[in-house]
């Protein structure tokens, strides 16, 4: 049987895949690409920028030094495709054709013809774009034996409005897929699939409570039409962290009485997730209990990717899935033996592409053929399955997604190129190279050889840094682990009070709630403090870097060891949900281990400044604190820390425990206190630098104060203001975009430096995306920090809410508005608003906190959105959504901003993985976790340095202006060998200078990070601090350094 | 001289003002680098005013204390004095790139780059 199958299998199966996409990998990802793209697309511009991008040019990509799309990482494509189709390189291929078409043609030709090819590319992945046309496209399969399960998916609802859709579009397909439900058997009547995230727009087990109730019911209708047409019901698995929410919503659609008697609500059960069989015993013991027999499809799963990715993002123990895929192939098999045992009352229904899978199914199957039935994905396994129907006489159904191809082929696609390369059966198919008994090898005989279970490719969640231990995550949709942080928590939940003695912190959710005490600082305590770290930085610069580094590496323990009071005090004092306080202690946790580990470079050649002053401020009231304390300690300075006013607690707590890991309580000190206190501590002489994050305004003052009374070369690393902007082309898929736009601008009550601030949204697709925002928007859930729900807490405290609500409230004069939320009146709520603005111009000046300007843009406008953004002087984030690779590359280029992001939110960067800091007005450099920090924090060793002593001739700034305009540095700047042309130049003069130049690395330098993420870092040229500097245009994309020098 | 091959380095255009300035600067000069030499000491008016993106400057306390106070009256953004001789980021800006490569549909089996390994 396994020979018939095997031999039938390849060879049907190669035809299948090599008649349809016959080009060469690389080729196949780009129309992929496009493939994925182009439907959604409405104006004929983007569309023309798009086919370009994808078809006609690809020289963009030298620049980033990658040959392959920089949007996808896409060596899945390329393993689908290997073997032969290698070999027909010579050949044009059908991108080859398209190349000279366009050259031909011209542009509108090619669009016509390239939308014309992309449906006819859809045709093959969707069965019907109506269910009416599915159901007569599948006559063929049916009349050759073949059963249908109708699948209406598309992207998951953002919004309550694409619920209701989507509950329609089931709705119209139970009737419609009724009227071909001929059988009495319903096992012989074709199905519907349905998804949940399709039908609730927060089908997420944060919001279990309300979620389960209202999915439960809209289930429950659509369960009741399916059992009134006699068609087979089946509810889809989606991602593992949806599990419990979806069998809590399964279990209440069985309870209910309605469908009592009624055996065919089916479940898919992923066995790539270790937890498959308990599910499978879960759902006999229901419906034993219920005295009811139920369906299961049994699946491998198709989340694969986006598992590893989530798990390694938020630094879980594990994987909650198998990461070899013979380990699944052995899970898929042992659960089909137990499903085979369970026929009584589970009627099971077998999906796989693999031969071996269905013949070791048919195998464990032996004689029982009337209880199951195999299933295959439309356009995949037609030649296995055949065989499989021909041989054994088993039903099989095929799994055909319904809908239009503009929303349906997008989300296969994205399926598709995820998971091909795990699919590795279908991808060893088709080259002749490997040899059927490879194929299908018996994946038990493939463990015992593996060795270890877990595969050695995929880095464990704790594993992928480098050089240090990934900080410990918290999975907020794990139901163990909330109940873990709930009992955490409570020792510290109110009434509970840190410190009794000094000034009464309130909780800004609970105003009336004082959360803990603290002791103000006095100018003669500051004094003290100061005088106090001078004569403690000597010993602390004494002790060896390694030692420091142990010291810091224990700091980070001890926040994990205490990270549920760390989660409280954020919660309660600075009024931050659930996942933000997880987030700010894994902040905290990489900012020390980083540094511990980057000491030992910086303080080569090199020494500690003294002691340094450290300013925050209350947004991360314990990230950003631990982070600047933990780089002037490690690299061997005294600190005198002053935290923001509102969160002194949590300082205080960190300190603590620094001082417990054996940080010696006179190099770190705390001082709590106002900006009158701040200026005491940054106006001593004796001062090494200051670390500050905080306004532009203040971090000037603060410049000027060090330039009166300190060293002329004392640090000062500063963090400040900002306009962040998203750009958002027609090219974006909406239901991604809209969602990282909403955690953008709102997540954290917009109380982030790295937060959304203005959008600009491509004209063509303006109306629908701010409907879409504006549904995302009223489903999120305000209210206090402390409940898991909550999505949207109040802000830090009554000046914020103020200074928000006055400017809302002048915008909404106006007649800015576009959408405000209600807002609880009790606490420091404010109503998230958008605004509607003409540009970044328009701004006069960052409102911190949820409120979001958006602006429109039309296609061709793109380079001036960025001139714009340039022009307001300001470099934190930028976001950009967009599927055309050299659009991401010419604004990489060209906008001045220091943290991009690409197809994904501007917010929460990691430690490492994204260095983190601004340029122009929003800070001096370098950045935060990136590699040249903490080298800021040291100075060089005493140098020999000449007076200037003699007499020499004033220069004046209009004959070094004249010397900037003479200089030829149009091109420079864009130059990649000018390390390799200097030391011609110099003749071997400056030979430690230049040593140093080039051993800086320019970049752009791929840094460690999760997987599914691309992370950089390159060196440009300093930022023009002016642009509207006459020369910028001569001197294009290059800047001055002025420079005096007596050697 | 090492602060000007530094800030040339990364891109920059450098003007270099300083006394027998000639022969060090002079060989980037010929070899048509984007560096211009002036024998002199700046004016403190053209570091506070000049639309200038670096300052460097070595020097003893009476020299960069001057330097450092004009900087500190410029408007906008802040620029720091770079005082160490060798300090080759200090002349860069830099900016980071994050892309999230499976929202157009990447897979994630592959260990992205690493350096150093």
């Amino acid at each position: 049987m396994i020979q018939a199958v095997r031999t039938g299998a390849s060879h049907g199966m190669k035809e299948e895949f090599l008649g349809e996409y016959g080009l060469s990998s690389k080729e196949g990802v780009a129309l992929m690409c496009l493939a994925e793209a182009v439907l959604r697309v409405p104006d004929a511009e983007t569309i023309d920028d798009l086919i370009q991008d994808k078809i006609a040019s690809h020289d963009w990509s030298t620049h980033l030094g990658s040959s392959d799309s920089s949007l996808v990482n896409a060596s899945t494509w390329a393993l689908m495709l290997t073997g032969r189709v290698i070999d027909e390189d010579d050949s044009p291929g059908i991108v080859g054709s398209l190349r000279g078409v366009v050259r031909r043609l011209g542009e509108p030709v090619v669009r016509v013809a390239v939308s014309r090819a992309m449906r006819e590319m859809g045709a093959q992945f969707v069965l019907g774009r109506t269910i009416d046309e599915a159901i007569s496209n599948g006559t063929d399969a049916r009349d050759d034996g073949y059963t249908f399960s109708y699948d209406m998916l598309g992207e998951a609802a953002r919004t309550e409005d694409d619920a209701h859709r989507y509950h329609g579009a089931y709705s119209q397909a139970i009737s419609a897929i009724s009227l071909c439900a001929e059988s009495d058997d319903t096992r012989e009547n074709p199905g519907i699939s349905v998804k949940l995230s399709a039908l609730h727009p927060r089908y997420e087990y944060g919001q279990c409570e309300d979620v389960v109730p209202v999915l439960a019911g809209r289930v429950l209708q659509l369960a009741c039409a399916a059992k009134d047409g006699a068609l087979g019901f089946n509810i889809d698995a989606e991602e593992q962290d949806r599990l419990d929410l979806s069998l809590d919503v399964i279990e209440a659609v069985l309870r209910d009485e309605r469908l009592a008697g009624w055996d065919c609500v089916g479940v898919v059960v992923q066995a790539y997730g270790p937890r498959a069989p308990f599910v499978l015993d879960w759902l006999y013991a229901l419906a034993e209990e219920l005295d009811r027999k139920i369906m299961a499809r049994l699946v491998k799963g198709a989340y694969w990717d986006t598992e590893i990715k989530r798990a390694q993002v938020l630094g879980l123990d594990g994987f909650p899935v198998f990461t070899h895929k013979p380990n699944t192939d052995v899970s898929y098999i042992a659960c089909a033996r137990k499903l085979l045992q369970m026929t009584d009352r589970i009627y099971p229904q077998f999906a796989a592409h693999n031969a071996h899978t269905a013949a070791a199914v048919l195998h464990l199957a032996d004689k029982r053929h009337k209880g199951f039935e195999f299933q295959r994905l439309h356009g995949m396994g037609e030649a296995l399955h055949d065989v499989v129907m021909a041989e054994s006489g088993v039903r099989c159904r095929i799994y055909a997604p319904v809908g239009a191809h503009q929303d349906l082929l997008a989300y296969l696609i994205r399926r598709l190129l995820e998971n091909g390369a795990n699919s590795s059966f279908v991808h060893q198919i088709v080259d002749d190279d490997v040899p059927p008994e490879f194929i299908a090898r018996d994946p038990f005989l493939t463990i015992e050889d593996q060795g270890p279970a877990a595969s050695p490719v995929i880095d464990r969640p704790s594993a992928i840094f480098d050089r240090r231990v990934n900080s410990k995550g918290w999975d907020i949709t794990d139901p163990l682990t909330v109940a873990a942080i709930e009992a955490g928590r409570v020792p510290f939940a109110a009434p509970y009070q840190w410190d009794k003695d000094g000034m009464s912190i309130p909780n800004p959710a609970h105003p009336d709630e004082i959360v803990g005490h603290v002791v103000l600082a006095t100018p003669a305590t500051a004094e003290a403090a100061v005088k106090c770290a001078v004569e403690a930085a000597p010993g602390w610069a004494a002790v060896p870097v390694a030692e420091r580094a142990q010291i810091i590496n224990r700091v980070a323990d001890l926040y994990e060891r205490d990270a549920y009071e760390f989660f409280a005090l954020a919660a309660r004092e600075a009024g931050k949900i659930v996942a933000d306080c997880v987030a700010e202690v894994r902040e905290a946790v990489d900012f020390l281990r980083f540094y511990a580990v980057e000491a030992a470079k910086a303080a080569r050649d090199s020494q500690a400044r003294g002691f340094i002053v450290s300013i925050s401020t209350w947004n991360f009231p314990l990230a950003i604190f631990t982070g600047q304390v933990a780089a002037a300690l490690v690299t061997g300075n005294a600190v005198v820390a002053k935290p923001a006013e509102q969160t002194p607690l949590i300082a205080q707590k960190a300190v603590a425990l620094m001082l417990e890991a054996g940080v010696p309580s006179d190099v770190i000190q705390l001082v709590v206190g106002d900006g009158a206190i701040g200026a005491a501590l940054t106006s001593s002489p004796m001062i090494g630098g200051v670390c500050f994050t905080g306004s532009t305004e203040v971090a000037k003052l603060i410049g000027r104060q060090l330039a009166e009374t300190a060293a002329p070369d004392a640090m000062l690393i500063a963090e400040t203001g900002r306009l962040n902007a998203m750009i958002v082309d027609s090219t974006a898929l909406p239901e991604q975009a809209i969602r990282d736009i909403v955690a953008a601008a709102f997540q954290s009550a917009g109380q982030r430096c790295s937060a959304l601030r203005i959008l600009y949204l491509q004209r063509d697709i303006e109306e629908r995306f701010l409907d879409m925002l504006y549904g995302a928007m009223d489903a999120l859930k305000i209210g206090g920090p402390w409940a898991f729900s909550t999505d949207v807490a109040p802000v830090i405290d009554v000046e914020a809410r103020d200074s928000i609500e006055a400017y809302c409230e002048e915008k909404v004069g106006e007649g800015r508005l576009l959408k405000a939320l209600a807002t609880p009146s009790n606490g420091l709520f404010v109503a998230p608003h958008v605004l509607r603005v003409s540009g970044i111009g328009a701004m006069e000046r960052e409102v911190f906190g949820h409120v979001l300007h958006v602006a429109r843009f039309d296609a061709d406008d793109i380079d001036a959105v960025v001139d714009d953004i340039n022009a307001r002087g300001y470099g934190l984030t930028m976001g950009l959504h967009t599927r055309i690779d050299g659009r991401v590359q010419r604004v990489f280029e060209t906008a001045d901003i220091g943290n991009h992001y690409i197809n994904r939110n501007q917010i929460g960067a990691v430690v490492g993985a994204q260095p983190f800091g601004g340029e122009g007005l929003s800070g001096t450099g370098p950045k935060a976790g990136g590699p040249h920090y903490l080298s800021r924090f040291r100075k060089a060793v005493m140098e020999v340095v000449p007076s200037g002593g003699g007499e020499s001739a004033i220069v004046s700034a209009s004959v070094i202006q004249s010397a900037f305009d003479r200089t030829n540095a149009s091109d420079w700047s864009a130059r990649l060998d000018r390390i390799g042309t200097m030391p011609r130049a110099l003749r071997g003069k400056a030979p430690e200078a230049m040593a140093a130049a080039a051993a800086v690395e320019q970049g752009p330098v791929d840094l460690p990070g999760p997987t599914g993420e691309s992370n950089r870092l390159r060196l440009a040229e300093k930022r023009p601090c002016s642009m509207s500097r006459p020369d910028r245009g001569r001197c294009v994309g290059a800047s001055s350094a002025g420079f005096s020098d007596r050697q | 001289m090492a602060q000007a091959v530094q800030a040339l380095a990364t891109g920059n255009s450098v003007v270099a003002v300083a006394a027998k300035i000639k022969s060090a600067i002079g060989p980037l000069i010929e070899a048509g680098l984007p560096v211009a030499d002036i024998d002199g000491s700046a004016d403190m008016a053209a570091i506070e005013t000049l639309a200038l993106d670096a300052v460097a400057a070595t020097g003893s306390a009476d020299d960069l204390t001057p330097i450092r106070r004009a900087l500190a009256a410029r408007k906008g953004p802040i620029l720091p004095l770079i005082s160490d001789r060798i300090s080759p980021a200090s002349y860069a800006s830099e900016r980071a790139l994050c892309i999230d490569t499976t929202a157009a549909g990447g897979n994630t089996a592959h260990r992205p780059a690493r350096p150093g390994r």
